[in-house]
């Protein structure tokens, strides 16, 4: 099959299953859920190959890489799924291929979804974090303030640094020695750990400033791949809004009817072109020196146009955009924690001009 | 508050004064952490007002009020707002109480504005319904006369505060008419009733202020009714009229102004404060002229009013810009609270550190404000409503 070929039919796939398959009462879930989402549906999602997306084909993953990578969570985001697929998808799976052989048997299993790793990268951060000290002994000390995923997972992966500086990934039990977890809920109604760890006893993975280079290249590429769950969402709001205004009547007419609105709607299809087009932009340039400039791009252009895309369609809505039971406002939470999840636009507006 | 003429801001300090002594801490801490208040909380504020001749302050004195033009009244809550008291409920004091001393028969007045006074009787306003929001005149809840009552049959929508509401005003069609304004009627119903069930609405921000309120065969005394059959649209516009110079929150903005502001030194982004990092304080600024602007379009509206004016359309653009400033100000409250994790705990998990506290509180107003452009006549309506009387487009 032709590549172009392939990659419509994940598509196809991928957001059949987000349309059809992916429960929609899974949205009403009680926001007090322990876990946030439903390892049932985790499972679920691991057999339509969405965790393994990017990864080889040795090792069970689907080879396709970012552009992969970008379906996968673009469709995520267009039925703002709570399993950790972008968590899962974009960040360890990808980190754990990049890593090397040692970890071929971590990565099989997160692939097929019989383990669920999550990586200690608190969310609102940018950089990786420099906030995990490990000692000679590889013992573990820091604070983290707001962790995805990290509450259910099987295992955790640590970054840090030794005394010297020197980059360290570590691998953690959640229930180790030197642990303390507390959760919390998540503006979106999943949850975050705050972790506290004081001399918890973990086993270094790899070292270095070549491990250090190919996580910060994983979370770059991560950061992209954000911006491709905000495009997914945005789009099934413009949809939806579109919709909503043709069927919606008020004074005896469509609310369709009324050129302000109508402007509105083109408005916000501008911002979602754009996310799109930067996307695409980015992906074309993967492997190339410009880039981290491009990721920056799409960051600052999906941060502002999610804001218009959401707020606009909960406005289009009227009331019942603020109700908790119509996925509008859902979505809207949703796009606000993909926007700083990498610590907002702020951030890339200074790689930006840096880069 | 800025720009206000001698007298207005000499009581506008008096009000502020006024909270600093009387206002209960307790009820303070809720509106600085955006935790919810109880029923008894409001009803607690208000009787302090009260005992100080202030709560009816804008009603007839005959009436139990202090005969305040409607300059002091918006003076006060402003001031109350300011100064972090609790948001003032409209719907006895503002709304249904300054209706009865308009078009209320003196039994009615006799029987009901009492209760409003000293707190016993919480009302809710029934106005919209699934097919009635913009077009509030395509009401259809109808109210058939059966000999000593009517009988009430609909659903109403985004009823604020039902679920505490032992009354509800409501605008009912009493009438099919060529022109639908003409068959409405405005009726008082008891929220005990038989046939009237509440159902409490969810909002994004996780927190239960409005309902959807059934109407099965509900019977309303004939004495309900306030005017005539057929007045209810009338009514309803001079509602309108008294409540839309309160329409311009500058008193909240004010103090969530300088939440944001002093939590602003608090929290850090790359390395240092945000109220040292440039675009935040550019940000804060842009915040802060906003804010003044609008407190000179209010004051001289009120300088206007003072001189005679009524206010008409103007008060359709202060809604405009006060909506979109509590928006601003909370979305800076916002970009902060990234640096929490965007945490959203439940109501009986509040994170112990006060600044955090007072974060979350600021990011749930986020939420809950994302309504202020969509209520009270979404402000695309309201914009329409200036087109209409401004340029006669």
């Amino acid at each position: 099959m032709h590549h172009d070929e392939i990659t419509e039919a994940v598509r196809e796939a991928a957001f059949r299953f987000v349309d059809e398959a992916y429960p929609k009462q899974a949205l009403a879930r009680p926001y007090l859920d322990e876990q946030g989402y439903l390892p049932a549906l985790s499972r679920l999602i691991a057999e339509q190959g969405w965790y393994g997306i990017m990864a080889p084909e040795e090792a069970g993953g689907t080879g396709l890489g970012l552009e992969g990578g970008a379906i996968i969570l673009e469709a995520a985001g267009r039925g703002i799924v709570a399993e950790p697929v972008f968590e899962t998808a974009a960040l360890v799976v990808p980190l754990l291929a990049r890593l090397g052989e040692n970890l071929q048997g971590l990565l099989e299993e997160t692939i097929s979804g019989a383990c669920l790793p999550a990586l200690l990268h608190p969310w609102g951060q940018a950089e990786p974090a420099d906030l995990v000290h490990i000692d000679a002994s590889g013992r573990l000390t820091g604070t983290l303030a707001a962790v995805p995923v990290a509450a259910s997972a099987d295992l955790w992966l640590v970054p840090g640094r030794s005394g010297e500086g020197e980059f360290r990934l570590c691998r953690l039990a959640p229930d180790a020695p030197g642990v303390a977890m507390t959760t919390t809920a998540a503006m979106d109604g999943r949850r975050f750990a705050k972790i506290l760890l004081t001399g918890a006893e973990a086993q270094v993975v790899v070292k270095g400033s070549g491990a250090e280079a190919a996580f910060r290249e994983s979370l770059l590429q991560a950061a992209l791949l954000s911006c491709a769950e905000s495009l997914g969402s945005m789009t099934w709001l413009i949809a939806t809004t579109a919709d909503y205004l043709k069927s919606r009547r008020q004074f005896q007419v469509p609310l369709a009817s009324f050129q302000v609105l109508q402007h509105r709607m083109v408005d916000m299809e501008l911002a979602l072109v754009e996310v799109r087009s930067t996307l695409d932009a980015a992906l074309h340039a993967a492997g190339s020196a410009a880039f981290p400039r491009a990721v920056a791009l799409a960051q600052i252009v999906t941060a502002r146009s999610a804001r218009i895309v959401g707020a606009d369609a909960v406005q289009l809505h009227g009331g019942i955009g603020m109700t908790d039971e119509l996925a509008v406002s859902r979505h809207f939470k949703r796009l606000l924690f993909n926007e700083f999840r990498f610590g907002g636009a702020e951030p890339w507006l200074r790689k930006y001009q840096a880069a | 508050m800025r720009y206000l003429p001698g007298e207005l801001a000499s009581f506008y300090r008096d009000v502020t004064d006024f909270c600093r002594t009387s206002l209960p801490t307790d009820i303070a801490q809720k509106v600085r952490f955006n935790e919810e208040l109880t029923r008894a909380d409001y009803a607690r504020w208000e009787q302090i007002l009260n005992a100080r001749g202030w709560y009816c302050g804008h009603w007839p004195e005959s009436l139990g009020g202090a005969g305040w033009t409607p300059l002091q009244r918006y003076i006060f809550e402003q001031a109350l707002a300011e100064a972090g008291a609790p948001w003032m409920m409209p719907f006895g004091p503002a709304y249904i109480g300054p209706v009865l001393c308009e078009y209320g028969t003196p039994r009615q007045r006799a029987e009901l504005l009492p209760a409003i006074l000293t707190s016993a009787t919480f009302w809710c306003q029934g106005y919209s319904e699934p097919g009635a929001g913009s077009d509030l005149a395509g009401l259809s809840t109808r109210a058939e006369r059966h000999g000593d009552h009517y009988l009430v049959n609909g659903q109403k929508l985004w009823t604020s505060y039902a679920q505490w509401a032992d009354m509800m005003f409501c605008l009912v069609r009493t009438s099919r008419e060529p022109t639908p304004q003409k068959g409405v009627s405005f009726l008082l119903v008891d929220m005990k009733a038989p046939g009237v069930t509440i159902r409490p609405i969810r909002t994004m921000d996780e927190r239960c202020h409005v309902n959807e309120v059934f109407l099965e065969d509900v019977k309303v005394p004939l004495e309900n009714l306030v005017g005539q059959e057929g007045q209810g649209w009338e009514i309803a516009k001079f509602l309108l009229a008294t409540e839309r110079l309160i329409v311009a929150e500058t008193g909240k903005a004010r103090r969530m102004l300088s939440q944001v502001r002093s939590l602003s030194a608090h929290f850090e982004v790359a390395g240092q404060p945000f109220a040292q990092d440039p675009d935040f304080r550019a940000a804060l600024t842009e915040a802060e002229i906003r804010l003044e602007t609008l407190e000179a379009v209010c004051a001289r509206e009120l300088r206007g009013v003072a001189a005679g004016r009524t206010i008409g359309h103007e008060a359709s653009l202060m809604k405009i810009r006060g909506s979109e400033l509590l928006q601003l100000i909370t979305g800076l409250a916002m970009r902060m609270a990234a640096e929490t994790g965007f945490a959203m705990p439940p109501e009986d998990q509040s994170p112990e550190d006060d600044m955090q506290r007072e974060l979350q509180g600021l990011l749930r107003e986020y939420l809950l404000q994302r309504a202020a452009t969509i209520y009270g006549g979404s402000n695309e309506i309201q914009r329409n409503i200036v087109s209409k009387a401004r340029f006669r487009f």
